[in-house]
């Protein structure tokens, strides 16, 4: 019996610590062991049908994107999201284009995703493991998502911020309240990435500078001859 | 260590119409700092098993595409020295320290020839797991810094001018 629950508890706490390096190199919740749980602060959501701003003529324009952890830059996340995060630029129909190379009329739109973690996390969850679950807890990573649009024609740069809440519940522990369950830890930060996109491409439509953008002509290329 | 991020503050200063394209030239490192950096029990390499030295090239050359600055035939080249990289990691917080000599050249004539250093402080952890990637972060962070003040760097901008 007794080596048993010591084999039981050295798997537990393996696959805790797997799981828990993986989520911590993608910097995604690092506090996050196999049987983790992930929720989605219902407060920022999707943007309502009748609060879109439309533009009326997209333009081109240069994407960039980077991803820190606690202001420290996180090259693996952002080359994890970095499709993802073109994908829902173009699909957003607010550009004509969305390039990774100088756009023709030198515009740029650059978002930078911040995930900012729980202090004392890591602790939490190895308290978790240690006992099989029973002393569960909730943590919450917060994402603050800047929009930094650079127009053509030497328009004064528009900026938008963003922020929305990630939880990730461990062991025997009510949800959190005023959030969605998430398939998974990939299911949980590209919900956030999607909904902050969302929100941060609609906040700058509604800007004027963006709009004076989109009527400025466009300007040639600021790339190489 | 992941392939170099986009610099949105390096690219402003890069893709000015006033720049040159540039050409990436030799990249070098003092003795032992090209040399993988073990952090507890973990060994920090570059990305594909290259070098620092090359991984600073690569992230010089990676802001230059993306400013649309980046030729190869361009006679101006920028070369790069590795003078200074360290990790100090403790149980409670953990330093980098990272400095490049960078050399601007049109053809045989140097136009710059200047030191960037920067460094990264964070809290660190007991916990290996937590610990080992903060440091990766931290360190590898410091590369896109130094092309950041290299691009922002005035003496850079007149050096690289049309």
């Amino acid at each position: 019996m007794g080596g048993r629950l010591m084999h039981v508890a050295a798997t537990v706490f393996r696959r805790n610590l797997l799981s828990l390096m993986l989520a911590a190199v993608l910097a995604f919740s690092m506090h996050a062991p196999a049987s983790a749980a992930f929720y989605i602060d219902r407060t920022l959501g999707d943007v309502p049908a009748d609060k879109r701003t439309p533009v009326k003529d997209p333009q081109p324009v240069q994407l960039l994107f980077s991803f820190a952890t606690d202001d420290a830059p996180n090259a693996k996340a952002a080359t994890y999201l970095k499709a993802y995060v073109f994908a829902q630029v173009e699909a957003s129909g607010r550009f004509k284009a969305v390039t990774e190379t100088p756009s023709e009329n030198g515009a740029i739109l650059n978002i930078a995703v911040n995930n900012i973690t729980e202090k004392g996390a890591a602790g939490k969850g190895f308290k978790v493991g240690l006992t099989f679950g029973l002393a569960g807890t909730v943590v919450a990573d917060s994402y603050d998502m800047k929009f930094d649009f650079a127009p053509a024609a030497g328009n004064p740069i528009v900026t938008k911020h963003i922020a929305h809440r990630l939880y990730t519940k461990l062991g025997a522990k009510s949800p959190p309240e005023n959030a969605d369950k998430a398939k998974n830890v990939d299911d949980a930060i590209k919900t956030i990435i999607r909904q902050g996109i969302d929100h941060g491409l609609n906040d700058l439509a509604a800007d004027p500078g963006f709009a004076i953008a989109a009527q400025a002509t466009p300007a040639p290329a600021t790339g190489q001859p | 260590m992941a392939a170099p991020p986009a610099s949105f503050a390096a690219v402003r200063h890069l893709n000015t119409k006033t720049h040159a394209a540039m050409a990436i030239g030799l990249f070098t490192a003092l003795p032992g700092l090209d040399k993988p950096i073990t952090v507890r029990a973990a060994v920090i390499r570059a990305p594909g098993g290259g070098t620092f030295s090359a991984y600073l090239a690569d992230t010089l050359r990676e802001q230059l595409r993306l400013a649309g600055k980046l030729d190869a035939q361009s006679p101006v080249s920028i070369s790069g020295e590795l003078v200074e990289s360290r990790i100090d990691e403790g149980v409670a917080a953990g330093n980098a320290i990272l400095a490049a000599r960078f050399t601007v050249r049109r053809g045989a004539m140097k136009l710059y020839d200047k030191t960037q250093r920067a460094e990264a402080h964070w809290t660190s952890s007991l916990i290996g797991a937590i610990a080992i990637p903060a440091a990766e972060r931290g360190y590898s962070g410091l590369f896109g810094a130094i092309v950041e003040q290299l691009a922002a760097d005035p003496d850079f901008q007149r050096a690289t001018a049309r």
